[in-house]
Order: C-alpha cells, then structure tokens, then sequence
C-alpha cells in the first residue's frame, strides 16, 4: 500500500481502520522521512523509535478491538519541539546547555496525545531557549538552521523551526509547537503549513519549557486547520499541573460538544473580517497580491471585509520588556553561571547577560500597559469576529546574513503578532500561495481570547474553498 | 519568538510612523539622558556577568542598549495611572 506522506489526519485514520495500513508499517514510514530527509533540513533532534513502536503496537491492537470511537489521532505519529519533557527521552530546549537533559516524565500535552493513541516518532528542532535571548540570525540551534523543504536555502522559521520543517516535508503528518511571540506562527509561514495558536492557557504548558509564564502557549502545526482542529480538541483543558489553564477551558463556547471539523464544514458561519490597513502597505508585492486574493475568498465565502483602526500602543515595547524580564528570569541558572554562553548564536551568547539588568519597575510598568493593551483590544473584537492580516511581511529570511541585514524595504505596519499575543488570542496561520524564490506566503486570522469555535470554522471553511494548502514542496514526495 | 529578534522587532515598531502619547525621545546621543541609561544599564552588566564577556562583548551589549533605550522610554512615556494593576493577579487560595 502506498502511503501519501502528506496525508491528512482523516486520511491516514481512514487508511487505519480500513486496515489498508498498520500503525507500525505508518510509523517506520515516517521514522524513515525523519531518518532521511531530516538532519538536512536541521528539523530533527532525536528519533524515539523505540517508544514509537511501543505506541504503534498498541494502537494497532485498539484498532483490531474496534476500539477507534472519537480517537482522531489513534495510530498516527507525529513529533514534538524539543522544549516538551518526554520520560527517559533527551529534552534539549535546541540548546548546547541542555543537550544530555533527560526527565523522567511526559509533559501534559504528550500524555495528552498518547492517551488518545498518537505515537511520538521525533523530539524536532527548535531554536534555542526558544528565541529567547534575543537571537539575530537563522543558525540559533545546536541542529543547526532549521531549512524550509521549499527551498533549503532559506530559513523555517522561529523557533518552531523543526516542526515546520518536518511537517512541510511530509516526515510527520503533524507536530507540536509552542509560541510565545510568533513562534507557531513564522514558522508555519515560512515553511507553508497550517500552525494553531490556542487562546493562552487553553492547552497546559505543564512540561513545556518555560521562557515567558505569561506568554507561552502551545499549539499544533498540521497540513489544515481541520487537522488542527482535530488535535486542539484533543490537547485542550484544565490541568491542575499548570495553574494558567484554570477557567480558561469552561469559557470556550462547545467546549462540552466541540465541534468536529466536519460538522464546521457543513455549518459555515458568516463573520465579520477586519483588516488594518498598514499590515498590507509596506510587505512584498506577493505577500500583498496573495492577501488581496484571500480577502475575495472571504468575501465569496459571505464574509464582511471592512478595513479598521488599530489602538495605537507600545505593543512592541512592551512585549520586549516583558520576555526579556521572564526570560532572563527563567534561565537565571545559565546566565549566573556564565553557562549562556555556550549557545550557538553571538546575540544569545550576550542577550541573557543583557536581559538580567532590566528593571523590575519597567516589567511592572510593561504588565501595567499590558492591561490596557488587552482592554482596547477586546474593543476592537466588538466590532469585529476576526483581524486578518498577512501572517509575514516577507517570504522566509536566507540562512547565512542576520535577518536585519534582509528585506530591509518591507515592515509589518501594525504589530499584530505581538499585539495578539499580549492579548493571549488564539491565530491560526495557513499558506495562501507563493512569492520569491519559491516561497509560501501566509496569511493569519486573530480570534478573541476563547472564540476558537468561530476560528477554526472560518478558517476551516477558507481551506475548503481555496488549494494552498494542498501544495506540497518539490523533491520530498 | 518571532521571526526577526524580538528587540529588532521592538525597535522597528519603535520606528513606525505611529502617533503615540509620547514625550519626545532624545535617542542615544552622546552625553544626554538616554546615552547615560545606556551606559549604566551596560555597567550593570559588567557588574553582574563582566567576568563572562570579552571587551568585544561588552562593547557590543554597549550598542544593543544604546538602541534598547529608545524603546524603553517609549514604554515609560505611557502615561499610566495608580490605578492601572499589572495584567496578572495574585489569587489568595486555600489550598495549593
């Protein structure tokens, strides 16, 4: 049987329990991608080929019991970013400190996902402590840059680099990924895939390496947004492990009948898009063109379009002071002992000393404003369901120069990223075609905090009228 | 992170051509305020990591927060209020 390596989940499940496949014959597939094609595109980190066929086994005997009832995930690999704990496996946080650190037990979202039968073939690429330290430059992993399949010259994004990478090359059907500012999103962008970002606390960081408390969000990167749909209501939930998921669940709508991406597909709603003029302006002609050509799908799709003004706060700033702070908070062993110094980027190797001097009155000042942020934010999505906006300025940077040393005619207008995040919203980034070299371009939708529900039936609605999705990069069928 | 540095990011947001509530920042230039935060916020450094970094290190953490203090007096321009609360809460609990 020939297996599509860029299969969806829906597929591959239908394959299982048609028994046109086993879960073991899916899993030495995949291990077998990874094995090829991933160190070349510095996506992978270790193969876990021994819990894998554990796990596939099992799965396989679940699905000979008919034990398959409203288990999406049953039987299918998929990877990890290596910042997820996972019991006797190296846990390396993509960084030269922490290449031997093993724990001894799986963070929540893994449990998660193997209880629902998913079988964990690869911890992927990241960049190191996650952005962190402030890096300037594609090679911030001990892996090595993490390369777009599109074209290997170029970067996968930050700092889910490798599950980007990995599930663009079709070397697991989907990954894990965690954002605190971008990182779910860029990469999803620049490697042409789906990347969710949940609302913050709606899925459990407990296990998940931590660079920002107040920030950090994990989320699945995947071949659509009903594949993500799928895996978000599996990861979802309280965790008492991880006290920013308390209340977070019960105020998303359905959350007791979540919405199956089927019943989303045949239930469209019509929304209202808002977009901010100054995100389209000053981004590359094909980014622009692609966008333009998204909004006519919304509209098609019934949707109103309508241009808005952004509240006009120091989003950058404050988001800045207040990673740094956390960060240099959160790895205050490594900056102390000088051990900071062993990553692989030159900005890292100084950024943690250089975030250790920010003053307790500016993060407190950065969290006073915050809370404004999120109050004019919340205004903005009373008027509207959704912000749309291209997900990058650029296609994805070169491996090599600095990335301010690039694309330095193109800007992002207003900061919807890092605006969004402040916001703790969840985003969903999906491929809307290509620009330079090759390169997917991206666009992002921004729901209000909880309102996944109408996310993912807009955007899971777009992918049913449009093919970007579908595309997959030469050189890797 | 994002794709670009974050502080990058920050500073090119810094850049945009927004009209915010902000005094009028003086950049880096040689011996006024900003350029003495940058100084000292770099002794800091020294003080608490100087055993770490090479001259060339220093000199270019120097750089970094010549540039960084824009951003920082754009975030203590915000005119805030006593009563504007961090966007955290702490939450008094019986039990763990």
């Amino acid at each position: 049987m020939a297996i599509n390596p860029f299969a969806t989940l829906d597929e591959l499940a239908a394959m299982l329990r048609a028994r046109e496949v086993s879960s073991v014959e899916l899993t030495c597939f995949y291990l077998d991608r990874l094995e090829r094609h991933g160190p070349r595109l510095g996506a992978l980190v270790t193969l876990t080929g021994q819990r894998a066929m554990r796990e596939a086994e099992a799965a396989d005997r679940d699905i000979a019991a008919g034990n398959v009832a409203n288990r999406p995930l049953l039987g299918i690999p998929y990877g990890v970013k290596d910042l997820l704990a996972t019991r006797g496996i190296p846990t390396t946080w993509g960084a030269e400190p922490y290449r031997n650190q093993v724990f001894d037990h799986d963070a929540t979202v893994v449990e998660r996902v193997t209880a629902a039968g998913g079988v964990l073939v690869a911890k992927l690429a990241m960049v190191e402590l996650a952005g962190g330290f402030g890096y300037n430059n594609a090679d911030a992993s001990f892996t090595g840059p993490g390369r777009t399949p599109w074209n290997t010259e170029f970067w996968s994004g930050g700092s889910s680099c490798g599950p980007g990478a990995a599930v663009a090359a079709g070397l697991v059907p989907w990954a894990i990924g965690s954002e605190t500012s971008g990182s779910i999103l860029t990469p999803a962008a620049f490697s042409g895939v789906t990347g969710l970002r949940p609302t913050y606390g709606a899925v459990s960081r407990y296990g998940a390496m931590a660079l920002c408390w107040t920030l950090d969000k994990i989320g699945p990167m995947a071949r659509t947004a009903s594949d993500c749909n799928d895996i978000l209501r599996v990861i979802m939930g309280e965790d008492e492990k991880d006290p920013t998921t308390r209340g977070v669940y019960q105020q998303i709508p359905g959350r007791a009948r979540w919405i199956s991406s089927a019943a989303h597909l045949g239930n469209r709603r019509s929304v209202t898009v808002g977009v901010v003029r100054s995100t389209h302006e000053k981004v590359q002609p094909a980014v622009r063109d692609n966008f333009f050509r998204s909004l006519d799908a919304l509209r098609v799709l019934g949707h109103t379009v309508k241009d808005i003004d952004y509240p006009d706060l120091p989003y950058g700033p404050t988001v800045s002071v207040i990673v740094d702070a956390e960060g240099a908070s959160a790895f205050e062993d490594l900056i102390r002992d000088g051990r900071a110094k062993l990553l692989r980027a030159k900005a890292d190797q100084i950024g943690g000393f250089a975030q250790a001097a920010t003053l307790a009155i500016d993060y407190l000042r950065a969290q006073r404003i915050r809370a404004r942020i999120r109050a004019a934010l919340l205004d903005v999505f009373q008027k509207v369901d959704l912000i749309v906006a291209p997900t990058r300025s650029t296609v994805a940077y070169p491996v090599g120069p600095d990335f301010n040393d690039v694309y330095k005619d193109f800007s992002s207008g207003a900061p919807i990223i890092a605006s969004m995040n402040l916001l703790g919203a969840p985003a969903i980034a999906m491929p809307n075609g290509f620009g330079e070299n090759g390169l997917p371009t991206s666009i992002q939708f921004n729901a209000a905090p909880t309102n996944e529900n109408v996310l993912m039936n807009v955007a899971i609605n777009y992918q049913a009228a449009t093919d970007h999705h579908t595309k997959t990069p030469p050189g890797f069928a | 992170m994002s794709g670009t540095s974050r502080r990058d990011f920050a500073k090119a947001v810094a850049a945009a051509s927004v009209a915010l509530p902000m005094v009028s920042v003086s950049g880096g230039e040689e011996g006024g305020a900003p350029a003495r935060l940058a100084a000292e916020l770099a002794d800091v450094v020294r003080a608490q990591s100087g055993s770490y970094l090479t001259a060339e290190e220093m000199e270019r953490v120097r750089a970094d927060f010549r540039e960084y203090v824009s951003l920082l007096e754009r975030l203590r321009a915000f005119k805030l209020v006593n009563a504007d609360e961090p966007d955290f809460t702490f939450v008094a609990l019986a039990k763990r």
